[in-house]
């Protein structure tokens, strides 16, 4: 069966499409939009925070799994210089 | 009130300032897109009170969610979607009893019961439409007032393709049959 639809049906429906008169319905929405929402936003807020802080634990966790074959010897090498990096510092001080 | 710059900004660039927390462009699409998703909702429901109410939901829900839209160009259906899901969930929230007696009075007052109803109630398409059960008026004002395809409409219901095609298929029959009495009348106004 195509989508095909019956023009006489397809007639009704635009001709019920009537343009609405918009103001008071922007001025209803503008009012929703401003109220405050009280205590739904404050645990919308909290929710919000506990999703960033458990998402960059999981990255933080995850990242060095990620880590590209090839990109090992790069990150050793980093690694063993900040390490020299840090005793230097020690020593001196 | 939006400034008439943003009365002649077309409409991918008034949605790419709302999703960066513009609240005079999303006025702007409120102002562009109200009458159709209210025409839309009439579709749905019987209450014109109600799809105002639905349109409202789905207008604050779309401001709250905004940030989430993928492409700015993908604004209208993103927005249908979210009228349509707002319309399903007050549906769904119906008490049963209220459904069944929803279904009931439609399966009384059926096609071959069109004649006993008034012209004027026969000549009101969004009265027709609600005697049809929930998923077949969706899927027929989702044809019909959207355009959609069978396929986008399974989509965007999660119904079957072939529950869907058949819903349009005994929905427009129905619609037809209860509409019946119109013809006559839109012959007389022609003619006039």
């Amino acid at each position: 069966m195509s989508d095909e639809l019956d023009p006489e049906l397809l007639r009704l429906f635009v001709e019920a499409d009537q343009p609405l008169p918009d103001a008071d319905f922007r001025n209803r929405v503008n009012e929703a939009l401003n109220r405050p929402q009280g205590w739904r936003d404050v645990v919308r807020a909290l929710a919000e925070a506990t999703r960033a802080v458990l998402s960059g634990l999981a990255i933080g966790i995850a990242a060095p799994f990620r880590i590209r074959t090839s990109r090992l010897g790069l990150m050793a090498a980093s690694g063993t210089a900040l390490v020299i990096w840090a005793t230097l510092q020690m020593v001196q001080s | 009130m939006p400034g008439p710059a943003l009365g002649r900004t077309d409409e991918p660039a008034v949605v790419a300032l709302a999703i960066f927390g513009d609240d005079a462009a999303f006025s702007e699409l409120v102002r562009r897109r109200q009458s159709w998703l209210r025409n839309l909702l009439r579709r749905l429901c019987r209450d014109p009170m109600l799809a105002d109410d639905l349109a409202q939901q789905a207008f604050l829900q779309a401001w709250r969610s905004i940030r989430s839209l993928k492409s700015a160009r993908a604004f209208g259906p993103w927005l249908r979607r979210l009228a349509v899901n707002t319309w399903l969930a007050q549906v769904r929230a119906k008490p049963a009893a209220q459904l069944s007696s929803i279904a009931a009075e439609a399966g009384a007052r059926g096609p071959e019961q069109a004649d006993t109803l008034t012209t004027g109630e026969q000549l009101d398409l969004d009265r027709a439409l609600g005697r049809l059960s929930p998923d077949e008026r969706v899927c027929i004002v989702l044809a019909y007032n959207e355009g959609m395809s069978h396929a986008e409409i399974s989509a965007m219901t999660g119904l079957p393709l072939g529950t869907v095609k058949s819903h349009i298929k005994r929905g427009a029959e129905h619609l037809r049959t209860l509409l019946r009495a119109y013809r006559p009348i839109e012959v007389t106004r022609h003619v006039r």
